[in-house]
């Protein structure tokens, strides 16, 4: 007869018939959840261990949410008259009413904060960009934490990092969704352009789904996109460099669009390891400034690497103050494009 | 004296699909340059899963890694491994250094799969997801939640939804469409089985077309990853990306 597991009972683990509730149940009893702890006091993950990624990220959630239990209690103190008043403070502590499970709802929450962030933005070779935002209420509060709307001011500067443009203010209603290009941003900026566009929200209670994406779209008949990229602004230094596992696949081109965020040059070396051989290229884009560049222009070179050798390769960025670094792929055969961040 | 009780940080699993047929195919590539760290050995584990949540069915291992190495897996090898034509399966990659511990709190090496395909039905390239391990406050309630804004449901684009399920029960997710002027749309209930993948899509479903952009949402009783594609009328692949959770805090960029 097959075991049954986890899979067909529903337990979160199914080993010691541990249900998700009442996981959570020994999540509120530990003074300092821990999963190492958790598994030695009741043997959770201790089996098969195939709840242990489960286990993990349920404890990993709650922790979130209680930043207070990631600092242990003080000693049990010494001396009776100490250990009578600890006694009483657990058996107050035992006599609160529960907390709602797993609830952690902001609708009632003041201090709205200012939300800037950032996208590549750029009009030209038959693509566009459009901002894409959504206000959408979180489905278990009674209404959006934000209010009826959501409003801010989008600015864009140019590839060289001179600001070209704000917008009036723009307000997106509870439950809407709006889709603008740069003709609807910016009616006083004409032509092609190339370069960053930055979204200040005013009095957000909450970020909920308000992260703005852009959306590369076509504007000619000789192909095709529709090709979601979300926000990237930050002022950090990265932990890794950039880079791209994909920058030379046969039949497609390769695109890095690149706005810096900050008023800082960004000069770096760019590298791609292609069959073997490395190529170096340098790159500097001046504070708030931006670039489109095709894979192949900055590197030459490696067209002399047979085309079937290419692919794997890498390229990578080495300087690893922030920017908002995008690629996008044309698909000569499709002729259809697709982007993601790195 | 309080003392933080809090674990050391340790590398963690990410996971991703894995598509291939005759038309499509996916490459599974990961390298180290996501940490700058050149002078310590980078290892990668990938497993593909089938039925059985609990077991692998195929899976494959690096060997010491350089910064600059890519280690790189074609559908096309795995299917052929499998002896299957078509493949929809989950997979995770276990990318980790022994030698150090993550230095931030993103403590997932992603892996990055690029979809691509002759017929033009799947073009994408997406990074693998987090199973555990993003240091976001997320909103929740008794379900999880995933966004992705300004999607078309029109008669020139059609939407799905890929949900992944990274644990070993069975989920249930529904996709819900909103609109200020419609209001809202929900799907019937769906399940993806553990260690799987489900797409949803509004081709042949009764959501609602608009000529407005609408926004998604993906209702989980699990903490499972979506991500969106958009389609042509004529099945080509114009769009592919992750949507977002629903975010408890104003985000500081700073």
């Amino acid at each position: 007869m097959e075991k049954t597991t986890n899979v067909q009972t529903g337990y979160l683990c199914h080993c010691l018939r541990i249900t998700a509730e009442r996981y959570e149940h020994m999540l509120e009893e530990m003074a300092c959840p821990n999963f190492p702890d958790m598994k030695k006091e009741h043997g959770i993950g201790s089996l098969c261990s195939s709840c242990e990624y489960e286990a993990k990220g349920v404890l990993q959630e709650y922790m979130l949410l209680h930043p207070e239990k990631t600092v242990a209690k003080p000693k049990r103190p010494e001396g009776l008259r100490e250990e009578l008043g600890f006694a009483w403070g657990e058996i107050k502590k035992r006599l609160r009413p529960a907390k709602k499970k797993r609830v952690l709802d902001h609708s009632q929450s003041t201090g709205a904060k200012v939300y800037h962030t950032g996208i590549f933005f750029m009009r030209r070779d038959g693509l566009e960009s459009h901002l894409v935002v959504s206000n959408l209420a979180f489905p278990e509060h009674p209404a959006n934490v934000n209010g009826a709307s959501a409003s801010f001011r989008a600015t864009l500067y140019g590839q060289d990092g001179q600001k070209l443009s704000t917008s009036r203010p723009i307000a997106v209603a509870d439950n809407q969704t709006l889709e603008l290009s740069p003709s609807d941003l910016f009616p006083d900026v004409k032509g092609d352009f190339t370069g960053g566009l930055y979204v200040d929200y005013q009095e957000l209670t909450q970020t909920g789904s308000l992260r703005p994406y852009g959306v590369m779209v076509s504007t000619v008949p000789d192909f095709r996109a529709r090709c979601h990229y979300h926000d990237k602004f930050g002022l950090f230094r990265e932990p890794g460099f950039f880079q791209n596992t994909s920058p030379f696949e046969p039949g497609q081109k390769c695109w890095m669009a690149l706005a810096n965020c900050q008023p800082l040059q960004y000069d770096t070396e760019v590298h791609a390891k292609v069959d073997g051989r490395k190529f170096t290229a340098k790159l500097s884009i001046p504070p708030m400034g931006a670039a489109w560049l095709r894979l192949e222009d900055l590197f030459p070179e490696v067209a002399q690497v047979p085309a079937g050798e290419r692919s794997p390769s890498l390229l990578w960025l080495e300087n690893p103050q922030h920017v908002m670094l995008y690629f996008y792929w044309f698909n000569e055969v499709s002729r259809t494009w697709m982007g993601q961040h790195h | 004296m309080a003392k933080s009780t809090k674990p050391a940080r340790e590398w963690v699993p990410s996971c991703f699909l894995v598509m291939h047929d005759k038309n499509v195919s996916t490459s599974i590539r990961y390298s180290p340059m996501h940490i700058q760290r050149a002078d310590v050995s980078y290892f990668s584990s990938i497993k593909i899963y089938g039925r059985n949540p609990v077991n692998p069915i195929w899976s494959a291992d690096s060997g010491a890694m350089h910064i600059d190495d890519v280690f790189n897996i074609d559908s096309a090898k795995i299917a052929a491994d499998l002896g299957v034509e078509k493949l929809l399966a989950y997979g995770e990659a276990f990318n980790h250094t022994p030698d150090m511990a993550p230095p931030t709190p993103n403590v997932a090496m992603p892996v990055h799969m690029h979809f691509s395909s002759t017929d033009g039905s799947m073009f994408g390239h997406l990074a693998s997801f987090f199973i555990f391990g993003a240091p976001r406050s997320v909103q929740r309630g008794d379900s999880y939640y995933e966004n992705f804004p300004g999607a078309r449901v029109d008669e020139d684009h059609h939407i799905s939804a890929f949900v992944i399920n990274p644990f070993v029960r069975t989920g249930r997710f529904r996709v819900i469409i909103v609109d200020a002027e419609f209001g809202r749309w929900e799907s019937p209930e769906m399940t993806v089985k553990g260690k799987n993948v489900a797409e949803w899509t509004s081709i042949g479903s009764d959501c609602p077309r608009s000529k407005n952009p609408i926004g998604i949402i993906v209702k989980a009783d699990l903490k499972t990853s979506a991500f969106f594609a958009t389609r042509a009328a004529d099945g080509m692949m114009i769009g592919l990306d992750h949507g977002h959770p629903f975010l408890a805090q104003v985000l500081d960029h700073q």
